[in-house]
């Protein structure tokens, strides 16, 4: 019995034995890699067989001897200079190679232009996308308990731009750019301190005369919820008891500035008054900065407006304090960006007898409010409730210096997940840093009741945009990365070069484009130089003929061949040149501000023909074959470049054919470059 | 005679077995005890054993397993020290690689961990089984206190080799623990009666610095893989000598 016992536990552990080692066998970057070589081999043998030489055949068949004699081994890229490696690239076998950028994940080739901008080996993947770099598991992304900083998804990444590089611009890191501004347009260095500074602009208005401007009844509800009153209000609603909204609009009634205007109130605004108010409205222009559902403008578009929408201030303001304020706005309320408009007290009266008269029926039951008078107890209690949600981080109020401030925000975004307060929701779903942040900005008091922080005021979307830049916010940036120091300049002002490394790298060795082409100090002058390409073409341009290349001037003979790349490989190309090879003499994002009127245009008609331009260029199937055609030019150029090369062609585009510099001025340019646009119909 | 049976006396005769066994296959009691006696390995065993006593509910083979474990700590420790270099820069690299990288690497320091728990648990079942057969009472007293010695010396290994992997649960973990150090009477700097000043105490001397750093990281693995282990192996080569002399598990004397 005791032998069968014994040899039972001998068969067991030598089968836990076995166990392990079929395990080793299988462990899932393994798996992955032989499943990256299979595809691959099978990728090699498919362009093998539509090999059209020799040579290529050998070549091709070389290379399916190497992969198939290729055994899985662990990948890393060593970052010496970080004491560090990253294996991630033991599973990620694709990222640089163009052929798998549709192939599922872990395998697609990584979007560019972002390898060439950081050569893997010289960068590795954490100090981008976070994650525990040493491991070759699902621990990589962060899973792993306690791992400080897990992998960031995708939709914050730009956070990581961010870290190192300050300036960036809108069209690198167009989400984290939108949360830099919603950060200030919202006000939240009112409370935070980002930077080691908190923000010198109070973004709502002073309240020191604030029992003069507005009614009581308003105050109440507009403190228990501002989004009710206006929909685009920046005020964040704080989720105040009942109690609290009383003691902090009594304290906010205390607060005057203006003498005892008791003979003004008696002022009765008539129909007829509001009629002359209201041509005193439209004729001032005042539609330029508010908006009034009642007088909206023609057209679709309607630019975020400076100054509040004026439908239903009848519930808010009184009347008296609007009269004075129209009369000379900044001596009523000093700082306001408001204009003088010199009115005199009866147009003043006019046009506030108009703004008053705008939903006078919802408003009515406030009208007829009895003089207010506040507790001065309660008032007090509301002092104190000022100071604790630190009113002043937005509003000036005399007799307040500085209120409770929230914590200082520098570093949030490496903050360990341990040490976030997740309050009296500990086991939320998920976790993690960013999934705080963004339920701290949506619906701040979801971890702990009676926090200070109020729900701001975002739209669907804008969250997210706001954590990114958040997540920025990471005292560790990465100076040992860089060879040249610390933080480095935005990636627009680095000079054009050569991809070096990544999927573009690969492509632009394989095709081996600095052949006939010249990037910066480097490469043929068959082809055109391509230092500013990216500035100079459209994208959608740009991607069509590098697909199918169809010959711009007839009469050179150097043509651009047709290498037949598949959709893939064109996007890789085109993402690297449309951001990467950008001429310094371009501006970004000026597209739109050009007058494209067909007076312009016409002017510019004129020009073209007393310049002689038809003499090389062909244009509705007249003129010279020297130059491009200038027919539908507007599809292949940017307006940008387009007003730059009339400028100075030479300095624009080296060994441009186009020599003469006529000289055009401003003025001519822009009458040309609209002709060139949009033509005279 | 039968070929395997020739074989076997072939085998027992020849000088490969005498050399290491000394003696020829035993065939009467009398040969057997001599063998015993003169044969280091047999001789852990006592000449003579009641039946009764072999039976497995009177140990529970505990002390056997507690030993077999420490044999798999040394083999598996062993193998971990190929790997792993005790430098402040090196250490957590070397224990990720073990664990990601080295072939059978999470395995290995698996078994280890493992090992190390099971040894805790069946040295104390050791401990509460010789207690409970009052096998501590005279002539065993000595063995007892030998025993004694080898749990705290099982404990302080554990204690030691909870440092090495240099994470944060390494390091805050030893911390608590020095500072709980700091408050033993007499040589402890925060402790009653204290005779020794901060920097000087029972924790300093641990951790060869105030706060678990780099020379603490030092210390703890000489301990771990040389100091301790070898005074183990002294003690319980001692401790074997001992049961063997105190008859092993005869009757209570």
């Amino acid at each position: 019995m005791r032998d069968f016992f014994f040899g039972l536990f001998g068969l067991a552990v030598l089968l836990g034995l076995g166990a392990v080692i079929w395990q080793h066998n299988q462990r899932p970057w393994v798996r992955y890699q032989r499943e990256f070589y299979a595809q691959k081999e099978k990728l090699l043998i498919e362009a093998k067989n539509k090999a059209r030489d020799v040579r290529e055949t050998e070549r091709l068949d070389r290379e399916i001897e190497k992969i198939r004699a290729t055994s899985p081994q662990v990948q890393q890229i060593a970052l010496s200079h970080l004491n560090w490696a990253d294996r991630c690239t033991t599973c990620h076998l694709g990222i640089e190679d163009p052929q798998f950028s549709n192939a599922p994940q872990p395998f697609r080739t990584h979007p560019e232009p972002f390898l060439s901008w950081h050569p893997p080996e010289q960068f590795g993947c954490t100090p981008c996308h976070r994650g525990q770099g040493l491991a070759t598991t699902r621990d990589a992304h962060g899973g792993a308990r306690n791992w400080k900083e897990p992998m960031l998804p995708a939709e914050f990444l730009e956070a990581s731009c961010a870290t190192c590089h300050r300036n960036l611009t809108k069209r690198v890191a167009p989400i984290w750019f939108r949360g830099r501004e919603l950060v200030d347009f919202l006000g939240c260095r009112g409370c935070h301190a980002i930077g080691g500074l908190k923000s010198a602009e109070k973004i709502g208005p002073p309240l020191n005369n604030e029992s003069r401007k507005v009614k009581p009844g308003w105050l109440l509800n507009y403190l228990k919820d501002p989004r009710k009153y206006s929909a685009e209000t920046r005020m964040p609603n704080y989720k105040l008891p009942e109690a609290e909204t009383l003691a902090l609009r009594d304290f906010l009634m205390t607060l005057r500035t203006d003498p005892d205007p008791a003979e003004a109130v008696r002022w009765d605004p008539g129909e007829k008054q509001a009629a002359r108010g209201k041509k005193l409205f439209e004729d001032l222009g005042c539609l330029s900065c508010h908006a009034l559902a009642a007088a909206k403008p023609a057209g679709f578009f309607q630019a975020p407006k400076p100054g509040p929408e004026l439908s239903r201030i009848r519930e808010k303001i009184n009347p008296v304090w609007l009269v004075n304020y129209l009369m000379d706005p900044s001596r009523v309320q000093p700082g306001t960006r408001m204009p003088l408009y010199r009115l005199t007290r009866d147009q003043a009266q006019d046009l506030a007898a108009f703004l008053l008269s705008q939903n006078a029926e919802n408003s009515k039951d406030q009208d007829g409010e009895p003089a207010f008078q506040p507790d001065p107890a309660r008032a007090r209690e509301g002092k104190g409730l000022a100071i604790k949600y630190n009113c002043v981080g937005c509003h000036e109020i005399e007799g307040i210096r500085q209120g409770e401030a929230g914590p200082p925000l520098d570093g949030i975004g490496g903050r360990n997940v341990e040490r976030l307060d997740f309050g009296s929701n500990p086991k939320g779903k998920d976790r993690s840093l960013y999934s705080w942040l963004e339920a701290k900005l949506t619906t701040p008091r979801t971890y702990r009741e009676g926090l200070k922080m109020p729900e701001v005021n975002l739209r669907r979307g804008e969250e997210k945009a706001v954590v990114t830049f958040l997540l920025s916010l990471v005292a560790r940036p990465f100076p040992e990365l860089h060879p040249e120091g610390t933080r480095v300049a935005a990636p627009h002002t680095l000079e054009p070069a050569v991809p070096s490394g990544g999927p573009a790298g690969t492509l632009w060795r394989k095709l081996q484009c600095t052949s006939c082409h010249r990037i910066g100090n480097s490469g043929g002058s068959i082809g055109p130089d391509l230092s500013g390409e990216g500035s100079r073409v459209r994208r959608a341009w740009l991607e069509q003929y590098l697909k199918r290349p169809k010959p711009l001037r007839p009469l050179l003979q150097a043509r651009m061949p047709d290498f037949h790349l598949q959709d893939s490989e064109v996007r890789i190309l085109a993402d690297f040149i449309s951001t990467s090879l950008w001429s310094q003499d371009v501006g970004r994002n000026s597209r739109g501000s050009l007058d494209l009127s067909r007076e312009t245009a016409e002017k510019g008609r004129l020009l073209l023909r007393e310049s002689g331009c038809i003499g090389c260029h062909e244009l509705e199937g007249k003129g010279g074959k020297v130059g491009p055609r200038l027919d539908r030019i507007a599809e292949r150029l940017n307006e940008d470049w387009i007003r730059a090369y009339l400028k100075d062609p030479q300095r624009m585009f080296r060994g441009a054919a186009m020599t003469p510099n006529y000289g055009f001025d401003d003025e001519q340019i822009r009458a040309l470059t609209a002709y060139l646009l949009r033509g005279v119909p | 005679m039968t070929e395997g049976e020739h074989f076997k006396e072939k085998l027992f005769r020849s000088q490969l077995w005498r050399s290491v066994f000394r003696h020829p296959y035993p065939r009467s009691p009398r040969e057997e005890r001599r063998r015993s006696r003169t044969n280091f390995f047999l001789h852990l065993h006592p000449p003579v054993i009641e039946r009764e006593r072999l039976k497995i509910s009177q140990t529970w083979g505990l002390g056997g397993i507690s030993f077999l474990l420490f044999l798999i700590l040394a083999f598996s420790g062993g193998l971990l020290m190929f790997y792993y270099r005790p430098s402040v820069e090196h250490a957590y690299h070397d224990m990720k690689d073990l664990e990601y990288v080295v072939s059978f690497g999470p395995f290995l320091r698996n078994l280890h961990r493992w090992a190390a728990h099971a040894m805790v648990i069946t040295v104390i079942a050791h401990m509460a089984r010789v207690f409970y057969a009052g096998s501590y009472r005279p002539p065993r007293e000595l063995n007892w206190v030998v025993g004694i010695s080898l749990l705290v010396f099982t404990l302080l290994l554990s204690f030691t080799g909870y440092l090495l992997p240099w994470d944060q649960l390494a390091y805050w973990a030893v911390t608590v623990a020095t500072h709980m150090v700091r408050a033993a009477p007499l040589i402890g700097a925060d402790g009653p009666l204290t005779l020794v000043r901060s920097g000087g105490d029972l924790s300093a001397l641990l951790l060869g610095a105030r706060t678990v750093s780099a020379p603490s990281l030092l210390r703890f693995y000489v301990l771990h893989v040389f100091l301790l282990p070898l005074a183990m192996a002294a003690l319980i080569a001692f401790h074997f000598w001992r049961v063997r002399k105190d008859r092993m598990i005869r009757k209570p004397l």
